[in-house]
């Protein structure tokens, strides 16, 4: 059993977002999973989503929000391996693939971010995103543990979100194989079958996911 | 006018990070963040406190408490309103980095710098300060401004700036106007309240008890 988990907080995406998620997921995948929901504001019918409530402080903004996934009251069975989806990407076909180590997180290799540009001591830029992420709960409670510390303010400053944080401040991951994941953006074409599509740096409407 | 010394000390301050960011602590950011917490915004806002504080406040000694104090500006502010000793005051932030450069900026200037522990923020002991100063409210949760106001005696004086510059992710507890935050704390008597504009948003302050 996996748990798959996804955020929505503020306004960006409405809740078709979610529910598309998780019936392209139910339709594609062998897999039993659970789908939770980390939201700020939800009126509309959830069926088959659990929908899990602000964990009140610290209050997080945006991107932020997707860290607390590590917080350990992150109400989700922590035995379960778990998965996150960011709301602007395609399931192309079962996302939910059992990996060699789930240790650490696993991340998503951006290994179109080539030149001299990423490499900048000053940008702090990276070349990972947490478009999906792939965990087991009882082995990140120390992400959460470093985040959540009197330099939170300090990291919300410095870092853009939190894919810079976890490389910056040394959090060790993994990545998926270049075979799971296909940019839009930088990958338009390629010469195999993705399990996700990714939107990173493109305003997705929800019609792109269909 | 931005006191130049103090923008010396900054620059120094500033080179030391570098250097240390060469075999040491890699944290060039630092620099970024000092130079933003000397520049004229958080002069003139911190200035503002002290000065407007100083009208209401009336005594020439007591206990102050800034807290969310940063790199040291608003302690410095309030020793110039302040210079004699027999104001005592003390300036806490939960980064332990402020505790060190707020040494380095203002070390002259006969002002406690210490770091609170994280979890110990709404459990300081502030029964024997006169007031509580905090410029950094837009970062702080609402609770634990109103849990400060609970603690403290009710003769201790508050002075709390909030902004309306939401865009930011670490500002989470922003307020429209001076008069919406100022009823939002609960305060027996406002002596205060009053917005000063900045580069693109308002800076909101409020002086009671």
């Amino acid at each position: 059993m996996y748990n798959v988990i996804c955020v929505k907080f503020g306004t960006k995406y409405d809740e078709s977002y979610v529910r598309k998620l998780y019936q392209d997921i139910r339709n594609l995948t062998q897999s039993e999973f659970k789908f939770y929901c980390y939201t700020d504001r939800w009126t509309g019918p959830s069926d088959g989503i659990e929908l899990i409530c602000p964990l009140g402080k610290p209050t997080l903004k945006g991107v932020w929000n997707k860290l607390r996934l590590f917080d350990p009251t992150m109400p989700i069975p922590p035995l379960n391996k778990t998965y996150f989806f960011d709301l602007d990407v395609k399931i192309l076909k079962d996302p939910l693939i059992d990996l060699d180590h789930w240790s650490k997180i696993t991340l998503v290799d951006s290994h179109w971010k080539v030149g001299k540009l990423y490499n900048r001591l000053s940008n702090y830029d990276v070349k990972i995103n947490s478009s999906v992420i792939a965990w087991d709960p009882t082995q990140t409670e120390h992400i959460w543990q470093h985040f959540n510390t009197g330099l939170r303010d300090y990291y919300m400053r410095k870092y853009v979100g939190i894919d810079r944080f976890i490389v910056h401040e040394d959090i060790e991951y993994n990545t998926f194989d270049h075979l799971y994941i296909q940019s839009k953006k930088y990958q338009p074409e390629v010469d195999y079958d993705a399990n996700v599509l990714t939107f990173e740096e493109i305003d997705v409407e929800l019609d792109d996911l269909i | 006018m931005l006191n130049s010394t103090i923008l010396y000390r900054a620059l120094k301050l500033s080179e030391k990070v570098y250097d240390e960011s060469m075999y040491g602590v890699d944290d060039l950011y630092r620099i970024k963040d000092i130079i933003h917490s000397v520049d004229q915004n958080h002069w003139n806002s911190k200035e503002w406190l002290a000065k407007e504080f100083y009208k209401h406040y009336k005594h020439d000694a007591g206990k102050i408490l800034v807290v969310g104090g940063w790199y040291g500006m608003m302690a410095y502010h309030l020793r110039q309103q302040w210079p004699n000793e027999r104001m005592n005051i003390e300036s806490t932030d939960m980064d332990p980095m402020c505790e060190v450069f707020a040494w380095d900026l203002f070390g002259d200037q006969d002002i406690n710098f210490y770091t609170l522990e994280s979890d110990a923020g709404v459990k300081i002991d502030i029964s024997e300060h006169t007031a509580i100063v905090n410029t950094s409210c837009e970062h702080m949760e609402q609770e634990d401004l109103l849990s400060l106001i609970k603690q403290k005696e009710d003769r201790t004086w508050v002075c709390f700036q909030t902004n309306d510059h939401v865009e930011l992710d670490c500002h989470i507890n922003c307020w429209p106007t001076a008069y919406e935050f100022a009823a939002s704390l609960g305060l027996r008597h406002v002596a205060y309240a009053g917005s000063q504009k900045q580069a693109g948003f308002n800076r909101h302050m409020v002086i009671g008890k």
